[in-house]
């Protein structure tokens, strides 16, 4: 009996397992609609019958002619070394909607930052102010978790403007800037559009 | 004296304990199988109180002709790995589309579902399997199989650990 039980435990181990790995390679099932695509500056991003399976690919290249430091309080001239990206976005659908931003560095170009806001966000038309106000700390990484989590809110019909403000920090910058020279980085800018909602929740 | 009985009799527990799980396992397994169900973990709230999320919804093929309103449908592409369950509210026989609806959301879904998105209509639900898919749906899938591998071993090894222990205590062979 024993003997029995010393091979049948390891093989019901193995099938357990098995049955678990049925489980675990299942496909989810969810009802998040949405519309993604890559866009270029100045374009405008307009999506209607949210779906499931649209994607597009289009760079955008950026100028920097100089470097600043979010977290130095001794930079004064912060906004004027930023660049900034107007994109005109538009729910042409039935439903309330959510508009994402991210942005994709091609060239992995060191100190490359990024803050994506609207207008009504802006505090005394300062964009440094308006970052610290809504970042913990003033570091790459409360960034990265502001961007991801960020999203213009969108009734059906409705159109906002959303503007990105990107800048090269100065202690990660590139050896163009550091002589003076300007510098172009590429990025891919994508936007999706997701419901609002899925379920009420609360 | 006391410790020789009672160690036995845990071990016969844990054995049946675990012939029972994996046989109920294994006939579930195959009964999806054989009865051509394919399962989707339900990942959102959209089809409270019928579906919550961390539910397995087992869904059979249909063909379009036999849909009616108020079944709920698997939709999605196979190809994409995306899909939702919802109620079907509408149906346009004309240009062969559905019309669906999370029986907790407010308005109905911004588009109409093809014939050919239609997965299958759900057979039945089972609780709380799904968070196994959920679960491992935050790791990489290698990484899953490396969990499962090491989950594997760690149960064969506790094995042969308990029947060494056992052979000890009993001075030799404890075969009968």
């Amino acid at each position: 009996m024993n003997k029995i039980k010393r091979i049948m435990t390891p093989v019901m181990a193995i099938v357990l397992v098995l049955c678990v790995g049925y489980f675990s390679g299942m496909s989810k099932t969810s009802a998040w609609f949405y519309d993604s695509g890559v866009i270029d500056s100045g374009d405008s991003f307009v999506f209607g019958n949210l779906s499931v399976n649209t994607k597009f690919v289009i760079n955008h290249s950026v100028l920097f002619e100089a470097t600043t430091k979010l977290a130095d309080e001794n930079e004064k001239l912060f906004d004027e070394a930023v660049n900034f990206d107007d994109i005109n976005v538009a729910n042409s659908g039935t439903v309330p909607a959510r508009v994402y931003i991210n942005i994709d560095v091609t060239n992995g170009a060191k100190g490359y930052r990024w803050f994506v806001y609207t207008d009504d966000m802006l505090i005394n038309g300062s964009i440094k102010e308006t970052i610290k106000a809504n970042l913990k700390n003033l570091t790459k990484a409360e960034l990265d978790k502001y961007n991801s989590s960020k999203y213009v809110l969108l009734a059906p019909g409705e159109s906002k403007v959303v503007k990105i403000a990107s800048w090269v920090e100065y202690d990660d910058v590139s050896a163009e800037l550091m002589k003076g020279e300007s510098l172009t980085i590429a990025t891919r800018i994508y936007m999706t559009a997701t419901q609002n909602t899925d379920g009420i929740i609360g | 004296m006391r410790n020789g009985i009672v160690r036995p009799k845990i071990g016969n527990i844990l054995f049946n304990i675990l012939s029972i799980v994996t046989l109920i396992a294994v006939v579930f397994v195959l009964f999806n199988i054989v009865s051509g169900a394919k399962g989707y973990a339900v990942t959102s709230e959209s089809m409270e109180k019928t579906l919550s999320r961390g539910d397995i919804v087992f869904s059979k093929k249909i063909s379009f002709e036999e849909l009616k309103v108020g079944d709920i449908v698997t939709v999605g592409s196979e190809e994409l790995d995306e899909y939702f369950t919802h109620r079907i509210v509408g149906i346009d026989k004309d240009n062969r589309t559905i019309e669906t609806k999370g029986d907790n959301n407010p308005e109905k879904d911004p588009m109409a579902t093809p014939a050919d998105r239609i997965v299958g209509k759900m057979w039945y639900s089972v609780p709380l399997l799904g968070y196994i898919t959920i679960a491992f749906g935050s790791v990489s899938q290698a990484k899953g199989l490396i969990i499962l591998a090491i989950v594997a071993v760690a149960l064969i090894a506790l094995n042969m650990i308990l029947t060494r222990t056992k052979k000890k205590k009993n001075g030799g062979d404890s075969d009968e």
